[in-house]
């Protein structure tokens, strides 16, 4: 038999046998078959979902640079991957970001932070920018992101800070507070460094596409 | 706050505004669950209608005021009827939460949208039917409308497209690309010649519904525009301002000649201008601006 024609599920059990694949725990050869399976199976859950809002403009710049030199408000990077439910990097994906000035005003005549990157060979992206301002009418900071890639579904969302005084210092008691957020996890951790002798902050996001 | 020339007196927030057909009375959707029916000239209030206590958020009175609608958490869309307060309908169906609602001219259909669904659903009313499943894009639609004869359903999103629908086959007849940024209302002239779009860029297009081409644009507003409506017959168009700091900022609200694009008048809102409603004899203009009041203006100053 060509080891080609060998399903997936006879190459494990062949594995089991030889004693390549083993259990850290005492553990039938069925059992660890079906768990070894689970974990293959186990999709990354899709990065959760938030409205686009008013705002979005299209035609952004390709830039990975928002911030202006001396624009007031603390610098920040936002970075992360991009890879679609199964852990696979994402081809042609092409991320808009756009979010308030420190005053909580969105340029609609312009493009002051907005801009549009794509994701490198291994899938990763950043800006640099600035800690968005709060807006009376909605009054948590926040990232908007529109995500297109061919073969996903387009994914519209929006990153928040849990270092916002919105969330009162504890976001998992306010993360609904006001129907502002609708998934607690976009609420992200916020990481202080410094870069240049000056305080910056840095916020991780991966985004997690379904196939169309 | 700015009072108009008349000013009729709800007691909560009034979110909609519409006139009966003969214009002898004005319907007045309030933040506090209950429809009040004026007397357009006395203003005084001759009936009140009640809909669910919950927060239904989502709420359409089409001209006329004949009909009510209003969705909310449950994702059910209830009709009732103004004129006795029954309620018509319980439409079932979207399984996210409803925005924006609108109804055709005649009442016999109702359009709904849904951001998460990313679609709109058109619902035949006379029967409670949902007709279409519409797909729409991935903003969630910022204003519906329907021509005046009911063949077309337009939709603005909120990914800065235009949508047009046959609502008779359900195809999509046009997606309307140019506009970088979103129109916030959405109405059509009641000749069905034009289809006027306003929103984030200040300025109202009119759209010629053959080509979908646009042939006019006003400008002038010099603040985002919330929300549209023309006169009867089509002279006047009256479009209402939003800052965009702040729904709580003060606007203002012009009426255009249409014809000539100059502005006959312009007044002062509180707040966002949540809707417009001209009396059917053209001659005065009911402004929702976000206070426990409906300002009433003369469409000419002076007259
Ligand atoms: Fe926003």
């Amino acid at each position: 038999m060509n080891s080609e024609n060998l399903s997936r599920r006879e190459i494990v059990e062949k594995c089991i046998v030889r004693g390549l694949l083993v259990a850290a725990v005492p553990m039938s050869q069925t059992n660890l078959l079906a768990l070894w399976q689970k974990g293959e199976n186990q999709a990354i859950r899709p990065t959760p979902p938030e409205v686009l809002g008013p705002f979005y403009k299209k035609g952004a710049p390709d830039t990975p640079v928002l911030r202006g030199p001396g624009d007031p408000g603390f610098p920040l990077h936002v970075s992360g991957r991009v890879c679609n439910t199964r852990g696979d990097l994402v081809e042609g994906a092409r991320i808009d970001v756009w979010h308030a000035d420190y005053y909580g005003k969105y340029d609609v005549q312009g493009y002051r932070y907005r801009a549009k990157v794509s994701p490198d060979a291994r899938g990763e992206y950043a800006v640099e920018t600035i800690m968005p301002g709060h807006y009376p009418d909605r009054p948590a900071q926040h990232i908007h992101y529109l995500i297109s890639a061919p073969g996903h579904k387009t994914l519209v969302t929006q990153v928040y800070f849990a270092t916002d005084p919105y969330f009162e210092g504890n976001p998992d008691r306010n993360c609904h507070k006001g129907g502002i957020v609708q998934n607690r996890e976009s609420i992200r951790p916020v990481m202080l460094y410094e870069g240049s002798g000056a305080p910056r902050a840095a916020v991780a996001f991966d985004i997690v596409l379904e196939k169309a | 706050m700015p009072d108009g020339d008349r000013v009729i007196r709800a007691g909560a927030e009034v979110r909609l505004v519409s006139f009966s057909t003969d214009g002898g009375t004005l319907a007045g959707a309030c933040r506090d669950s209950k429809v009040r029916i004026w007397d357009a000239r006395s203003g005084a209030l001759q009936r009140t209608v009640d809909w669910n206590p919950d927060d239904r958020r989502s709420l359409a009175l089409p001209p006329g005021a004949r009909l009510f609608a209003a969705a909310g958490p449950d994702k059910v869309i209830q009709v009732w009827d103004l004129r006795n307060g029954e309620l018509l309908h319980r439409l079932t169906g979207h399984t996210e939460l409803t925005g924006t609602l609108a109804f055709s001219a005649d009442g016999a259909m109702l359009a709904s949208s849904s951001a998460a669904e990313r679609d709109v659903r058109l619902w035949d009313l006379p029967s409670a039917k949902q007709r279409f499943v519409l797909a729409d894009g991935v903003g969630g639609a910022a204003s519906l409308a329907f021509s005046p004869k009911g063949d077309l359903l337009a939709g603005s999103n909120y990914d800065t497209n235009l949508r047009v629908w046959s609502t008779r086959t359900g195809e999509l007849l046009r997606t309307i690309e140019d506009l970088p940024v979103s129109m916030f209302a959405l109405v059509f002239s009641p000749d069905g010649a034009y289809l006027a779009s306003a929103g984030v860029d200040q300025t109202i297009y009119l759209w010629d519904t053959k080509h979908w081409t646009v042939r006019r644009r006003l400008t002038g507003q010099g603040q985002m525009i919330s929300c549209m409506a023309f006169s009867r017959d089509g002279s006047l168009l009256a479009t209402g301002g939003s800052d965009s700091n702040s729904n709580r900022n003060p606007t203002k609200v012009i009426f255009w000649d249409t014809a000539s694009g100059a502005v006959l008048r312009q007044v002062a809102a509180a707040h966002t201008v949540s809707s417009l409603a001209v009396a059917p004899d053209g001659g005065s203009v009911a402004v929702a601006d976000g206070q426990d009041s409906v300002q009433i203006w003369k469409a000419r100053a002076g007259r």
